[in-house]
């Protein structure tokens, strides 16, 4: 039974009930109601504990401001914790738990804090718990940790989907109160593309919280009425429960759309929120204000609410939150709460803090006194009142609406370093001069508290902004609301400013007597503002009573700085889609579903994904298997998937001179038909990547880059043909995605191809010699590309074709005798024949440190990094150079990344002569071997040296020998 | 008759995709592009292509602006290569087995790529005729406006080996954009 709903009125549905439970005990609502307003149409106050001292606490808002009525939606995984009864849109079999009690809600055993709030103050943590020391992070920390807190994660991976999108617009208007609906409807009418951003999930803002009227009808009717017209035009957008939480560079918005919480059944495929990124090259803000609180004894009991709140629970939801109120106020605003309040059936007592303010409406009214304390254990039974000379009396009360004034919500005003300006006649905030490109501020988020002042506002702040001209606005009310600061009832008793962190005046006394003063201090030092609400409630009395005390004026105490986002974002929403597998894009190779088939277990480089090595039946570990590919590739003919290499075309009359200018070598002399290998320095004249170079004809080269530098060296290459040497004539193309492209080694290699290519392509030496190349065709027609390069030191080829022949090429090698090798085997024989890859090609080492100072050495021409590479720390005698390593004791293994010693030197950085940067097993070789750079390089072959790794514990004696493992005279790459 | 037949496979095969790659939805269609050719132009000798952001047919060829003198040339599969240097001189590569090619078409089409890309493709700003390049979730896209076909039509071309990611994350897209309708 909905006991304290009232019988008509209001935007709720009572056609439409909707069954929920809270804590357990089930409810029901009506469709239209918040999670809060319909907890109160069932006579519950009581909807949650306080953050340290579990002081029982309910709703002292209606929106999104809301420092209490926090809790926990759903469970398991989906457990949302923190979840503002406030906003929650109520739905049928929505579940909701109260947070941070131990007990139930109504017994919290941890409410023993409040007894103990004396030494509980602010700061109280950084003057206790001193000693011992190392009891803090193991006992102390966690203690209070577990003590105080709001609510917890389900500690289980999200299940529900988020995404990011993107929507673009001319105008874009944020709040859809009545300056919000006229800066639309002045838009939209004009033909512009509109987006109305609304943080509720019913537009028209406070007009669906007022009795009043607007052009002649009920403010809520006339809001509804501007939100269908605006529904029927095409170039209008309107975007309900969206949050707009920031201002960022370039006239863009964050805005958090949820399209699912109000839902519990959400249709397949719709994502929980939508993080929008709203693209506007003008904005109205529109955001309202939000109402301030007055300070006072004991002003946290649940039932004690703001005036406007009560407002909206009233005429919005149709809910009598109490029928003995109290309304304390400091502006005329409180008095429309008596009316309504008296209006709905409750009987009222109005105490303004102004002497002589108000007129005499037949209430029993207190001029210039003041709400001093209140009493009752979960709900308030009895205020406390202050009459004008003094005396004190206690009255009946189970409602208290307050109010101390309004507050612009400014907030996004100052995103992009916008500073408020103080108005002494509104005693409030307003935005500063300086506001984000192209933003407006219209009714009261800029100061305008009529609602005839909003409506004009809105339309003329719109029309200003596109240049057009502003709707027309009804009438409605356009009183002076006339305020007074007042921030606090002084008194002996503890009064809450920050309700969501139980920050008292007390703690901003305590933090002025201690020297934090500044708003910034204060609000560090007493936790004033932070947590969900930011202190949206709290902030401004909280600056008010810090100005009281250090006699200044509140412009002269400061205000915080407001950062995005305005309100809670799930992480989850800004990471949208990219997460877990889909974190990144993955890249495929054509063999990919080949490989798969066929056992390959993938590692990730960059984005691709490749085959590490390929599972046979017998075999037990990778080992077993990169062995295997090794021994069965130099034995007769394996192949592997080098389709991530970069292959960039060159097509140009200056493409010779434009690869002679980028790498430290030349390859304008290369003749067409002919590889060369390459070697790419940074403008620093450190090594930046390595490949090679195929003349296919005179004007056009096709380069390769390694798999990890793809993209950086195809970027540096664009960057100066683009900007370094716009004349030339060069033309870049990334082809990387057309060919599929495998190397084909071993001394079968040649055996192995002649069954693939057409019958009488000639692939003898004579013909086609080491570091050849050239279009072939492969049986079926197959167009080809042929490279006669090794990676292995075997006699070896790259095969490329068309990607769509990627597949069918894979089957065709291993059809004709080639087994499948990995990245693995790969970098074994890679290391078994001395070539540089990514851990020697690490940022750090010369092409002098390779052993590749020959390279080029007699170029007559400059190219990229040669000036200094000659510098002189780059030139030293006794940088560390490659070398290769073996255990002395062949069944000891090699480390990558183990420091290199003299035979009994300390370990420690003086002493260390280089590092170890790659290691493999060799299965030709039968012991694990290595790549290093050590000082003094190969000068130094023959000498023992320690391999030392304090990390992982080793300590093996090693022996320096020539970084070329096998077939150090090349004969079988050219045989 | 070749010994070891060396056979294509589409990037999105049957065995893998029995459906196809594409999804029909209310108001939005998904699906592979025809079987075209495309090839990489620069330095163009011909006159009077389509600028940066802009795409234009040509004697039967769709030119595609990527970039200040580059440009995408989309045509007959047989012989692009030599048949776009013919037209337009230049320096041409052949890179149609590098994109894959997709169609997204319908009224819903708008807000399947605004979940995708940060572009506008309202009317007034990506309007028949237009060009773009763009990352769409990460993965670098060529995106054209077709004329309409039952709403808004585009054709996309983006790279192989991402096509799979690709494919997937426009159907989320679609499921999204639809569930809302």
């Amino acid at each position: 039974m909905q006991a304290d709903r009232l019988s008509g009125g209001g935007l709720v549905d009572r056609s439409a009930p909707l069954p929920f439970s809270f804590d357990g005990e089930v409810y029901e609502g009506f469709e239209g109601d918040t999670l809060a307003s319909a907890l109160l149409a069932n006579g519950v106050r009581l909807m949650g504990r306080s953050f340290k001292y579990h002081r029982p606490r309910g709703p002292l808002s209606a929106g999104p401001e809301e420092p209490n009525a926090l809790v926990t939606v759903g469970g398991g995984a989906k457990a949302d914790p923190n979840v503002r009864a406030t906003v929650q849109e109520l739905y049928a079999g929505l579940s909701a738990a109260s947070q941070n009690r131990v007990g139930s809600l109504r017994f919290d055993l941890m409410a023993v804090n409040d007894l103990l709030h004396r030494f509980l103050g602010a700061g109280f943590y950084y003057k206790t718990f001193m000693w011992p020391a190392a009891f803090w992070e193991k006992l102390y920390e966690p203690l209070i940790r577990r003590a105080a807190g709001l609510g917890a994660l389900s500690g289980q991976p999200d299940p529900d989907e988020y995404e990011v999108a993107h929507a673009h617009c001319d105008l874009l208007v944020i709040g859809s109160g009545p300056a919000g609906l006229m800066a639309a409807l002045t838009a939209g009418r004009a033909g512009k593309r509109v987006i109305l951003a609304e943080e509720d999930f019913v537009l028209g803002g406070r007009l669906n919280a007022e009795s009043f009227e607007v052009g002649g009808k009920p403010a809520a009717l006339w809001a509804a009425e501007a939100a269908a017209e605006l529904a029927a035009l095409p170039n209008v957008r309107l975007m309900r429960r969206t949050a707009v939480f920031g201002v960022y560079d370039g006239a863009v918005y964050g805005a958090l759309e949820r399209n699912a919480d109000h839902l519990g059944a959400p249709p397949p495929g719709l994502p929980r929120m939508t993080m929008w990124k709203v693209h506007a090259p003008r904005a109205i803000l529109a955001s309202g204000a939000i109402e301030r609180p007055i300070a006072f004894g004991n002003n946290d009991r649940p039932g004690i609410m703001l005036a406007g709140a009560v407002r909206s629970y009233v005429n919005r939801y149709a809910v009598l939150p109490g029928r003995r109120a109290v309304v304390f106020t400091a502006c005329d605003d409180g008095w429309r709460t008596a009316r309504d309040l008296r209006a709905a059936g409750a009987e009222v007592t109005v105490v303004d803090a102004r002497p002589g303010a108000g007129r005499d409406e037949g209430f029993r009214t207190i001029r210039g006194g003041a709400v001093v304390d209140t009493a009752g254990r979960l709900r308030v039974s009895h205020v406390t009142l202050r009459h004008p000379g003094g005396t004190e009396d206690s009255a009946s009360a189970d409602l208290v609406a307050v109010s101390g004034g309004w507050s612009p919500a400014l907030h996004l005003t100052c995103h992009l370093g916008g500073k408020p300006v103080w108005r002494e006649d509104i005693a409030a905030f307003v935005p500063g001069a300086t506001l984000p490109p192209g933003m407006h501020v219209a009714g009261a988020a800029r100061g305008d508290y009529t609602t005839l002042a909003c409506l004009r506002g809105g339309a003329a702040e719109a029309a200003s902004a596109l240049g057009v001209s502003p709707a027309e606005a009804p009438e409605a009310e356009d009183g002076a609301a006339g305020v007074s600061p007042f921030w606090r009832v002084k008194g002996a008793k503890r009064a809450f400013l920050d309700q969501q962190n139980d920050v008292t005046v007390k703690d901003v006394e305590l933090a002025h007597r201690e020297g934090f003063r500044a708003a910034e201090h204060m609000k560090r030092y007493t936790t004033l503002g932070m947590a969900t609400d930011q202190g949206k409630t709290a902030n401004i009395p909280a600056l008010g009573i810090m100005a009281e005390l250090t006699g200044r004026t509140i412009p002269e105490t400061g205000t915080t700085t407001f950062r995005p986002p305005w309100t809670p974002v799930p992480i989850a929403a800004f990471a949208g889609r990219h997460k877990g597998k889909h974190f990144h894009a993955t890249r495929l190779t054509p063999s990919h579903d080949w490989a798969k088939e066929n056992g390959a277990d993938f590692v990730e480089t960059g984005l691709w994904l490749r085959a590490q090595w390929f599972r046979r039946g017998a075999e037990k570990g990778w080992r077993d298997s990169v062995d295997r590919e090794v021994v069965e590739t130099r034995g007769g003919a394996g192949f592997c998937d080098v389709t991530t290499l970069g292959k960039i075309d060159v097509k140009g009359r200056d493409s010779g001179a434009f690869l002679d200018r980028l790498y430290r070598n030349t390859f304008s002399t290369l003749p067409v038909g002919r590889c060369r290998y390459g070697l790419m320095l940074r403008e620093d004249g450190i090594v930046f990547d390595d490949g090679t170079a195929a003349r296919l004809g005179e004007h056009h080269f096709l380069v390769t880059t390694t798999t990890a530098k793809a993209v950086q060296v195809f970027r540096h290459m664009e960057f100066a043909r683009a900007c370094l040497w716009p004349e030339m004539e060069v033309s870049l193309v990334s082809v990387t995605e057309q060919w599929a492209q495998y190397s084909l080694a071993g001394p079968k290699a040649r055996e192995v191809l002649a069954r693939i290519v057409e019958p009488g392509f000639d692939l003898s030496n004579e013909v086609f010699p080491y570091m050849a190349c050239g279009a072939a065709t492969l049986r079926g027609g197959v167009p080809a590309r042929l490279f006669r390069l090794s990676f292995s030191g075997e006699l070896a080829y790259e095969i490329a074709v068309p990607a769509r022949y990627g597949h069918g090429l894979a089957e065709a090698l291993a059809a004709a005798g080639a087994v499948p090798y990995g990245v693995e085997a790969l970098g074994v024989m890679r290391v078994e024949k001395g070539h540089p890859a990514g851990n020697e090609l690490d940022g750090r080492t010369t092409a002098a440190d390779l052993g590749l100072a020959a390279l080029g050495a007699k170029k007559s021409t400059g190219f990229i990094g040669r000036e200094m590479e000659r510098r002189e720390g780059l030139q030293a005698a006794d940088r560390p150079a490659l070398v290769g390593l073996r255990p002395v004791d062949p069944s000891a293994k090699l480390l990558a990344g183990a420091h290199l010693l003299e035979p009994g030197a300390a370990p420690k950085t003086e002493t260390s002569l280089g590092w170890v940067s790659s290691v493999a097993f060799s299965p030709s070789l039968g012991s694990s071997i290595g790549l290093a750079f050590l000082k003094g390089g190969m000068a130094r072959t023959g000498e023992r040296l320690r391999m030392w790794d304090g990390l992982r514990g080793a300590d093996v004696a090693v022996e320096v020998v020539s970084p070329v493992f096998i077939d150090p005279e090349g004969a079988q790459l050219r045989g | 008759m070749a010994d070891f037949p060396i056979l294509p496979r589409p990037v999105l095969p049957p065995d893998l995709y029995p459906q196809g790659a594409g999804l029909t939805l209310p108001g939005v269609r998904f699906a592979e592009g025809p079987a075209r050719g495309l090839v990489h132009l620069a330095r163009p000798s011909a006159a009077g292509l389509p600028g940066p952001g802009h795409w234009a047919e040509r004697d039967g060829f769709a030119l595609i602006a990527l970039a200040p003198g580059q440009w995408l040339v989309e045509g007959p599969e047989a012989g692009i290569e030599a048949a776009s240097a013919a037209r337009f001189g230049g320096f041409v590569t052949e890179v149609t087995d590098g994109y894959v090619p997709f169609r997204l078409s319908g009224p819903l089409a708008p807000a399947v790529l605004a979940r995708l890309s940060s572009l506008d493709y309202g009317d007034d700003f990506f309007p028949v005729g237009a060009a773009a390049r763009t990352p769409m979730m990460q993965i670098g896209v060529v995106i054209r406006r077709l004329s309409d076909d039952d709403g808004p039509a585009f054709a996309l071309e983006t790279p192989r080996s991402t096509a799979r990611d690709f494919a997937r994350d426009v159907r989320t897209a679609m499921i999204s954009a639809a569930s809302r309708e």
